[in-house]
């Protein structure tokens, strides 16, 4: 596979706290805090982490929709590569056309004052891509490729539910024929049914139209099924980069580790017997010295608690940032209770 | 996820088609539902219509003196004379001038046994409708003689007909005030959220600035700084320019307030990764999305607007005659001899009331329609 | 009432006034909570289960009222049991049973406190007012339950303020309040939705030791069927506002009888099918507004086994397929008269 997008070293800081009449800010809350890793061309790439993790952040910061402070995102294009933080406003708009983004709350990310129509003509009318009858042709046809169709079209979003809300979105995301999407959270919002839908969706339209994700979400189980491989992340940074079978059977991270055993399994004969954190999340303002995660973590040691350390290979493209990594070994999900089915 | 308890309703039983409303007939329906709004919004249009056609509706030009009739009270109406017969067109009682014996002064007397019928568009003193087109016909007038329903003034001149013109003039002094605060409101508002950081921050100082300056004090300041020899329009439009430098900048609060919030919601972001330029997203997106508080905040200002002239002329430092608005009229009725000896010179006033519980009515309805998409 | 039964809901139906319309949101529904166990609720929005647990302690919207049916509670076995529908809503009896007898948690913690007040003053309230006890007793117990439900410190926690808290730790917070007058009967409203999954594992270890320690029964409400094969003895499958399937958690798990039952359970995404990447079966359309419930069975627009001229004319009843698990289906029924016949 060839690679997509690179970030480096991306860092997302936001002031916080006024000081003084005009204000200069008294501390930053470092969302995103030196994440460096690689997407794939045509894979779903899944991010995860709990609240704080920054997550979501990086999601947005990657298309520029949130400015990072600082850090390098490199897109190859047609054998170019370009420099997404060096594009000027206009240029970032040419980008878009490539990379696009579904967002978790379908009653905000859709104006409710524009019908569908005017919703999914909207990114071609802005790029001036089509008009008229061509434009309308591209419309409903993108629309029915999402499940809806022609007569939903002159309605407002309030007639429909969350799951039809979030297919607007996504005809809406695609009618450039991007390469990339974000999604952001993209099912969390739906009903368990119809989050099925939306996932069987999202994976039927990436065969069709080679498309790659970056699936951001907190649905570890969602994440297992929809996803190649995995980045977990805590307090800004990158943790653990893995396949998703390695990182959930066999994790390297004690994070990662808590994470999947604390996953509830719909199988009631599979009790969970999840490892438990010490303490409490600290905040991205203060984040703790050393490894950032050294506060819960019961194999930390003096080394943990003052220097910090350094995302690096510990297998075939399994990524690990934890000095006792190589000595650990850990529990993956749904190895533990009785009758337990390990990997 | 956030389930609701339950799933508020998509349609109802009516033959609307919620799901194709636009944002307007959603505000409509939800307005409706208010019927303190409905009734601010029935006496509204019934002060505009008689704002539009003042000359029509008059029995006599705000100009005209009746001699016959100085300072004399509301003359009523009756469908039933002194012997109780009922008479199918309404009339009034004749009057007679008498002089008074101890004062001297000429008295109007009642005439029972004489009637003047009124009469629908009856020919009266010749005007020019909105300065532009010569007529003379009057919506209603008394046959053979004439008819004060506010009664009139110590020059005579009808209270009735006065009060309808300044109603064309303070409705519209409003109009024009509100209309500029609106536009300077909304764009230096725009500005300051759309941007944010130091241009939000030096509008915003700005804003207080103007804010804490006590108003009344400044309006006098700046209307008595206005030259004497000023014609009426130049008065007036002076007047509404003071009025809108002031009241901008509530509205200016409110838009940069709610763009500063719709900046951030997922739409706007959906907007510009679909390539919108920022014009287009404030046009196409931000504008549509404040409208309706922006009209609500304008039927608030409204009757701020209407009052501060009001006052203003009151006190002699707004508009001043031969201008008519209520102001002007109670002006007229300053002293306590008038009070007492003219208390119809005081309906002005009940206009005055009318017109701003109209508004605030309005407002209210405005205010609970004003975003239909709210749960 | 059988034994060990705590409380006991019979036919309960809940409308809607809606401009003078009544509308069903919960039709005839039935269930039985034991002590020590914890019952599970579950559906998709709009499947009356939320409204169902508020209607427990009549805490009902303006618009809502329960229309018919029985809601039998006994704190102990040895009490006799009462009706809580007939109750004023806002009468002593109701007042003297909430949040002592039988107490609520919510989704979200900081909702249910009061940000201007003490964690301590505010959950000692609830003890006040329901024990005969001093303050200072009543500050004494509100510490041991901070301490049970796993606040460190718990004697300065008292002192301190709900947005000092973390979200997990406010949920615990909520929990101890429910816990101050050791009520017979939890009702916990999608308690762990809004928690990131480690905290959610904390949320659950704490309750599974109420269970076990304090004999407390649990009606859980929750569309997450992971936490529900975790913490559930019996479950409750609620749609449109019935309940299609009722049994034992793992009868429903393993042996789903009610076609809504057996595609919700190969919607969900499960760790187990990683390796093979079982496809997710989705159910095809949507919950229908309440205004526009389909004729008969509530699903038959969305079911597979769809039987014309039946399933869109006739509401099923409830069929025991064994004497602990009923379904609403009649594709049982008939199965079950091909049987007998």
């Amino acid at each position: 596979m060839s690679r997509l997008l690179r970030v480096s070293d991306m860092k997302v800081h936001f002031p916080v706290g006024k000081k003084g009449f005009l204000g200069r800010p008294a501390n930053y809350l470092k969302a995103v805090d030196g994440v460096s890793f690689d997407i794939e061309r045509g894979e779903t790439l899944g991010l995860v982490g709990e609240s704080g993790s920054g997550k979501t952040t990086l999601g947005r910061a990657i298309l520029r929709a949130i400015e990072p402070t600082s850090g390098e995102i490199v897109y190859e294009q047609d054998g170019n590569s370009i420099d997404i933080m060096g594009l000027s406003r206009s240029g970032l708009r040419d980008i878009w056309r490539n990379m696009q983004m579904i967002f978790q709350d379908p009653y905000a990310s859709l104006n409710p004052r524009m019908t569908v129509r005017d919703i999914i003509s909207e990114p071609l009318l802005a790029n001036k891509l089509a008009k008229g009858k061509d434009l309308s042709k591209q419309v409903v046809e993108m629309a029915e490729l999402c499940g809806l169709n022609a007569g939903h079209l002159s309605r407002f979003p309030h007639a429909f539910s969350g799951g039809q809300r979030q297919r607007i979105a996504i005809a809406r995301a695609l009618i450039l024929h991007p390469e990339f999407i974000v999604c952001d959270e993209a099912v969390s919002a739906l009903d368990v049914s119809i989050q099925a839908q939306i996932l069987n969706l999202l994976k039927d339209l990436q065969a069709k139209l080679s498309l790659t994700y970056l699936f951001i979400a907190h649905d570890l189980a969602a994440v297992a099924y929809a996803c190649d491989r995995v980045v977990v992340m805590y307090l800004g940074q990158i943790v653990e980069i893995a396949s998703t079978e390695k990182l959930y059977y066999s994790p390297r991270h004690p994070y990662t580790e808590a994470l999947m055993s604390a996953i509830p399994e719909a199988n009631p004969e599979q009790v969970m017997q999840p490892v438990f954190l010490t303490g409490e999340r600290p905040s991205p303002t203060n984040p703790p010295d050393g490894c950032r995660f050294h506060t819960r973590c019961q194999y930390a040691t003096d080394v943990c608690r003052t220097l910090m350390p350094v995302l690096g290979e510990i297998s075939d493209g399994h990524m690990v940032s934890c000095h006792h990594a190589d000595k650990l070994t850990l529990k993956g999900a749904l190895q533990h209770g009785s009758g337990a089915k390990s990997a | 996820m956030t389930s609701p308890a339950l799933i508020l309703p998509k349609r109802k039983k009516s033959n609307r088609r919620p799901e194709m409303a636009t944002q307007w007939q959603l505000m409509w329906w939800k307005y409706k539902k208010h019927h303190m709004a409905l009734v601010g919004m029935i006496m509204l249009s019934l002060l505009v219509f008689s704002a539009v056609f003042a000359e029509i509706l008059s029995p006599n030009i705000p100009t005209e003196r009746n001699n016959k009739y100085l300072a004399s009270g509301p003359m009523g109406i009756h469908f039933f004379d002194s012997e109780w017969n009922f008479h199918l067109r309404p009339f009034v009682y004749a009057r007679t001038t008498k002089r008074d014996p101890v004062t001297l002064r000429k008295l109007s007397v009642v005439d029972e046994t004489k009637h003047w019928p009124i009469e629908f568009f009856v020919a009266g003193s010749p005007y020019k409708f909105w300065g532009l087109v010569e007529t003379d016909v009057h919506f209603i007038g008394a046959k053979g003689g004439f008819i004060h329903l506010f009664g009139t003034d110590s020059l005579g001149r009808d209270v009735f007909s006065r009060t309808l013109y300044a109603t064309r003039i303070s409705l519209s002094v409003g109009l024009v005030g509100v209309t500029f605060a609106f536009i300077l409101g909304a764009i230096i508002g725009g500005i300051a959220g759309y941007f944010g950081g130091i241009v939000d921050n030096l509008i915003m100082r700005l804003i207080e600035f103007i804010r804490s300056i006590p108003t009344l004090p400044l309006w006098l300041a700046l209307s008595a700084a206005l030259p004497r020899e000023w014609s009426s329009l130049q008065v007036y439009l002076a007047i509404t320019m003071i009025l809108a430098m002031i009241g901008w900048t509530h509205l200016a609060r409110t838009v940069r307030s709610k763009l500063l919030a719709l900046r951030e919601e997922d739409f706007t972001v959906a907007a510009r990764l679909s390539g919108c330029t920022d014009m287009r997203i404030i046009l196409r997106h931000l504008l549509p999305a404040f409208m309706s508080y922006m009209i609500v905040d304008v039927t608030i200002a409204f009757p701020e607007i209407l009052l501060a002239e009001t006052s203003l002329s009151f006190l002699g430092l707004g508009l001043r005659e031969p201008a008519e608005s209520w102001g002007v009229l109670l002006f007229a009725a300053q002293n306590v001899r008038s009070i007492s000896h003219m208390p119809w010179l005081l309906i002005p006033g009940l206009f005055i009331i009318i017109a701003v519980l109209a508004f605030n009515f309005v407002g209210d309805g405005m205010r609970d329609a004003a975003d239909p998409y709210s749960k | 009432m059988k034994k060990g039964v705590l409380l006991e809901v019979q036919d309960l139906h809940i409308t809607l006034d809606f401009d003078g319309d009544d509308i069903p949101v919960v039709q005839g529904i039935d269930f039985e909570l034991s002590a020590g166990k914890v019952l599970a609720l579950v559906g998709e929005s709009g499947c009356g289960k939320s409204i169902t647990s508020q209607s427990l302690l009549r805490l009902l919207p303006r618009e809502v009222r329960i229309s018919s049916g029985e809601i039998n509670f006994r704190p102990t076995e040895d009490q006799s049991p009462i009706d809580i529908v007939p109750l004023n809503k806002d009468g002593i009896e109701i007042r003297s049973i909430r949040g002592n007898q039988m107490s609520m948690i919510f989704q979200e913690p900081m909702s249910s406190f009061s940000p201007i007040h003490k964690i301590g003053d505010q959950i000692g309230e609830v003890i006040q007012l329901h024990l005969k006890v001093t303050r200072a007793e009543a500050r004494t117990r509100v510490i041991d339950l901070l301490d049970k439900v796993g606040i460190p410190d718990p004697k300065q926690a008292v002192e301190q303020y709900p947005h000092s808290f973390s979200g997990g730790m406010r949920q615990r917070a909520m929990i101890a309040k429910s816990l101050a007058c050791n009520p017979s009967v939890l009702i916990a409203d999608e308690p762990t939705t809004a928690l990131d999954v480690t905290i959610q594992a904390q949320i659950l270890e704490i309750m599974r030791k109420l269970k076990d320690e304090l004999g407390m029964a649990m009606i859980f409400i929750t569309h997450d069927l992971g936490v529900v094969a975790q913490i559930a003895d019996e479950v409750a499958i609620m749609y449109m506002g019935r309940i299609v399937e009722k049994g034992p958690v793992t009868e429903i798990f393993n042996n789903p009888q009610h076609p809504y039952t057996v595609s919700l359970l190969s919607a969900i995404p499960r760790l187990g099918d990683l390796s093979d990447r079982r496809q997710l079966t989705s159910i095809r359309g949507s919950v229908p507004s309440l205004f526009e419930r389909p004729t008969g069975c509530a699903f038959h627009p969305r079911c597979d086994s769809f039987m014309p001229g039946r399933c869109d004319t006739d509401i099923p009843s409830s069929l025991q397929i064994s004497p602990i698990h009923e379904v609403h289906c009649f594709l049982h029924e008939d199965a079950k008269k091909e049987i007998s016949s």
